[in-house]
């Protein structure tokens, strides 16, 4: 059963930030593996979004927002993030 | 009760100061001893320290002068300085959001530049150009 829910992923960077890119690969691996067009991502730059960032309540990077909820201040593994996505958008 | 030295080294207000807020009443008129020193009492010191406060928020003397009105008899205090102190207070509570807001950025950035490789984000911030809060 699913909804007709959307997801947007932001995934919360800065420059000199080593880990960055792998959250970055990261969610791009999980939303091609569930290949669900609802779920859409992008990439926020923490200094050239600082309000947003601090709107979020964001203390260090990376970190993903989840429908404009800073859902995981640090990334999460693999199977972490794709259970949160499954869950959001209803699919059993 | 403090002497006018202990005050000035406590508060870090003048003696000149000290004796300008008598002059012209934003103090009561101060005890003094039996050879004239001026000696403060707490209550005293508590309203310096309020006027102090005040002062660095940007209130001036006379709003400072009415809202200690206010502030020795709030039930019974005119209109006029009821109001003077709600507005204040709402004025307060903005300052107290401003600093808030600036407070979680600083702590964003210096995260961000404890965490950072290369550079640091809070100095790209003071080249940001739609970035005024700086």
């Amino acid at each position: 059963m699913t909804s007709n829910a959307l997801v947007e992923i932001e995934v919360l960077t800065g420059s000199g930030c080593g880990h960055c890119q792998s959250a970055l690969g990261l969610v791009r691996e999980v939303i091609e593996e569930l290949g669900d067009d609802r779920v859409h991502y992008r990439e926020v730059n923490v200094v050239a979004e600082i309000d947003y960032a601090v709107s979020l309540g964001l203390l260090r990077t990376p970190a993903l927002a989840l429908n404009g909820e800073l859902v995981f201040p640090v990334p999460p593994n693999k199977a972490e993030l794709r259970q949160t996505l499954t869950e959001m958008l209803g699919i059993h | 009760m403090q002497r006018i030295g202990q005050v000035v080294a406590t508060l870090c207000i003048s003696a000149d100061t000290l004796r300008y807020y008598e002059k012209i009443g934003l103090i009561p008129e101060v005890s003094r001893t039996s050879g004239g020193v001026r000696l403060y009492s707490e209550q005293d010191l508590s309203r310096l320290r309020f006027i102090r406060r005040a002062q660095k928020i940007g209130f001036c003397l006379e709003e400072i002068a009415s809202l200690l009105t206010f502030r020795e008899d709030p039930q019974n205090a005119k209109a006029q300085v009821r109001q003077l102190a709600h507005q204040k207070l709402t004025e307060v509570e903005d300052h107290i959001a401003e600093l808030s807001t600036l407070r979680d950025e600083l702590r964003l950035l210096t995260g961000l530049c404890r965490a950072s490789s290369e550079g640091c984000p809070i100095l790209e911030s003071f080249d940001e150009g739609n970035n005024t809060r700086f």
